[in-house]
């Protein structure tokens, strides 16, 4: 370290039991710990550690609970603790992942141990599970037996249905018009008869309970590339109605029947075209083969007959 | 087995020395991730009687029956081991989302989406009790394993703790922002965990009836929630393709499971882990994939087959569970079937080899989990330092 200059200028000489620390530029090595060591100063800005003169501000959030400024501290390692915002109120209890530890993949080094020390494990679960069966089940039976005497009260007043009276003297004295003139009223007060079996009057609403811990912080691996086949398959085209137009936009005609989703639809052809065209042409089959058997019958008819007619003209003439 | 050599991997290209809050840091040498081989798994029954689709299952302690509820109101109980019908239970109005059964005794327990709450007494088969406070459908029901108390969440971003013998309502879990849609149930602390449609997840300490801690680290509605039921940790998956190991009881995120590169993910509606160390992540699309628990490699991505006459769109999985041993799978399914699935026994690993690679852009850090504080408030700051030993 280079020689500092300004420390060859001697230390002013000042009357003994005045300053309790050195003085500025000579405080190489002094650490202010107590209260004491500020004297009636403040602190001192050269001296890198947290100081609380006067015990100022050393717990701020609890000298003012319902501030809400929260201190900026540093961790051992002089890094400034950025998620002192999360840690507070109720999550200072609770475990708040916040670091990028949290997020990056990692094996635990008790996960390769458990395999050779299995068989103590197992015992040491077990223990574990009955402490903690036991616990709570103490804690769990606590709550619902205060549920459970609460469902069932000891001390119900009675309400008696004898009517009570009591009489009202009024404060002033009034007119013969008002109350008859009387000082006084007596007035009667009864319970109104219960039917036992009639069903509550109003409806009880059961109501959704809000959230109760502050939030924590989000913590999500970096978004996954998208592909470019992905972005392809995901875009949507314009719509163009065929029905509303609501800024009048005008459309040539090829543009609305190319989104209208005609192509979508895809070709749909009948069967029956071909089992019309399949029937006509069995049927023409059939009306053919029809007509060659009506025309062999025929022919062999003629044929026949023309037999007959020669041998009786032979058998005429022979 | 054949032994997986471990890639070398290369150094991280994020430079994790600027960031302010890690302070000094000695960097270990990274180390991949240990991976058991898994056989895959086949599907080998498909039971169908449900006439709606199939929304939760539960199985039996004894592992002889498991019963299903679905959205046609009813809840079916089927041998395992035939995978016969053995009784209807009908009595729900709206579809049977949450289904729990006793380990002590003999009950039942279900939720629907028409607000209730019912604990059915199995020799008898008829409903003894019913639990009312939910303001709207209940969607997820757990049973905790040594305390007889019943934990049901729901659309009115609310779980609540039920005694299950008086019907009494000891806590209301406040502080999620939407629907709660799964809850787990552990035997040591945190006792309680739940997941959100606000992408949040939520460890609570039950005694107070106040939330330990939240996991904001999901981007969409977290769905599914299921923890390994030997090791100290649980998964939560959600509709935005991922699926998140965290480890308890501090709820560290651990890593990713089943994010290689290729895969864009989908949206994940249940999930189940094995005893072995397998999970099963069922999606909205019908596809399932198998992954090992401690690597987070998946080995096996299957689709389920709709049966025929359902349309496209009816696959999907709305449920699973392993059972009571760890070797049958059982989905439940949205084209009303329920599937049972085994692993391949002729599968050996050198039929089906898997080369398990760890996501090279990723540093693997090794901590010991005692050494990572994050106690440190703002009167008492405590350095993050985590020193790699």
């Amino acid at each position: 370290m280079a020689t500092n200059p300004l420390k060859e200028i001697p230390p002013p000489v000042m009357a003994k039991g005045t300053v309790v620390f050195p003085p500025y530029l000579h405080r190489e090595g002094f650490v202010p710990r107590k209260l004491a060591d500020f004297g009636d100063g403040g602190a001192f800005p050269e001296i890198h550690i947290a100081q609380y003169p006067l015990d100022m501000y050393r717990n701020l959030s609890a000298a003012r609970p319902r501030s809400k400024i929260v201190s900026v501290t540093v961790d051992a390692h002089a890094n400034v603790m950025h998620d002192a915002i999360a840690r507070q109120d109720e999550n200072l209890k609770k475990i708040v992942y916040s670091q990028l530890e949290d997020i990056i993949p990692k094996i635990l080094k008790g996960e390769d141990e458990e395999e050779e020390e299995f068989h103590d494990d197992e015992i040491e679960m077990q223990k574990e599970i009955e402490q903690t069966t036991g616990e709570t089940k103490a804690a769990l039976e606590k709550t619902l037996n205060v549920k459970l005497s609460a469902a069932h009260p000891k001390n119900v007043p009675q309400h008696s249905s004898d009517p009570t009276y009591f009489t009202y003297s009024l404060s002033q004295s009034y007119e013969a018009s008002f109350n008859s003139g009387a000082n006084e009223r007596i007035v009667r007060m009864a319970n109104h008869p219960v039917d036992p079996l009639e069903p509550p009057r109003s409806k009880r609403k059961k109501f959704p309970r809000g959230s109760g811990s502050p939030p924590v912080p989000v913590i999500h691996s970096p978004p996954r590339p998208v592909t470019v086949k992905d972005q392809q398959d995901w875009q949507v085209p314009p719509c163009i109605s065929n029905w509303k137009n609501p800024k009048g936009y005008t459309i040539p005609l090829d543009k609305r029947m190319a989104v209208d989703g005609r192509d979508l639809l895809g070709v749909q052809i009948s069967d029956n075209f071909a089992k019309v065209s399949e029937s006509l042409y069995v049927a023409e089959q059939m009306a053919r083969e029809g007509v060659e058997m009506r025309s062999k019958v025929q022919k062999e008819i003629m044929m026949k007959e023309k037999e007959r007619a020669g041998t009786s003209d032979l058998s005429s003439e022979g | 087995m054949q032994a997986v050599e471990p890639q070398p991997l290369k150094r991280a290209a994020l430079d994790l020395s600027s960031s302010m809050s890690l302070g000094k840091r000695t960097r270990t040498t990274s180390r991949p991730r240990n991976h058991t081989w898994h056989a895959p798994w086949k599907s080998y029954r498909v039971i169908s009687g449900h006439q709606g689709s199939v929304r939760s299952v539960a199985f039996d302690p004894g592992n002889s029956w498991f019963c299903t509820g679905s959205a046609d109101r009813t809840i079916k109980i089927w041998d395992v081991a035939s995978g016969r019908l053995k009784h209807t239970l009908t009595g729900h109005i709206g579809q049977v989302r949450g289904l729990a059964v006793s380990q002590t005794h003999t009950y039942m327990f279900s939720a629907g989406d028409d607000k209730q709450v019912k604990c059915w007494d199995l020799e008898r088969n008829k409903v003894i009790r019913s639990y009312d406070a939910h303001l709207s459908g209940v969607y997820c029901l757990a049973l905790h394993p040594t305390i007889d108390v019943l934990l049901t969440g729901g659309r009115d971003s609310v779980c609540h703790v039920w005694d299950v013998r008086t019907k009494k309502q000891i806590f209301t879990l406040t502080g999620h922002g939407d629907t709660v849609c799964s809850v787990l149930a552990r035997p040591v602390e945190p006792l309680v965990v739940t997941g959100s449609h606000d992408s949040t997840v939520k460890l609570w300490d039950i005694r107070n009836g106040k939330a330990m801690l939240t996991l904001t680290h999901h981007k969409k509605s977290v769905r599914a929630l299921a923890a390994h039921p030997r090791r100290r940790g649980f998964a939560s998956a959600s509709g935005d393709g991922d699926i998140k190991k965290f480890s308890l009881p501090r709820g560290e995120f651990l890593h990713n499971i089943a994010r290689e590169k290729e895969w864009k993910g989908g949206i994940f509606n249940a999930m189940a882990v094995n005893g072995d160390g397998v999970l099963v992540a069922g999606g909205d699309d019908g596809s399932l994939c198998f992954c090992d628990w401690e690597s987070g490699c998946s080995f096996q991505r299957t689709r389920t087959v709709a049966q025929p006459g359902s349309l496209e769109s009816e696959n999907g999985i709305f449920a699973a569970s392993f059972d009571v041993t760890g070797s049958r799978l059982v989905t439940c399914e949205a084209d009303k079937t329920i599937k049972m699935w085994k692993e391949d026994d002729e599968a050996t690993p050198e039929t089906h080899q898997l080369n398990f690679k760890p996501p090279k852009d990723i540093c693997w850090w090794q901590f010991r989990s005692s050494q990572i504080n994050h106690r440190a408030t703002m009167n008492n700051p405590i350095d993050y330092v985590v020193s790699c030993a």
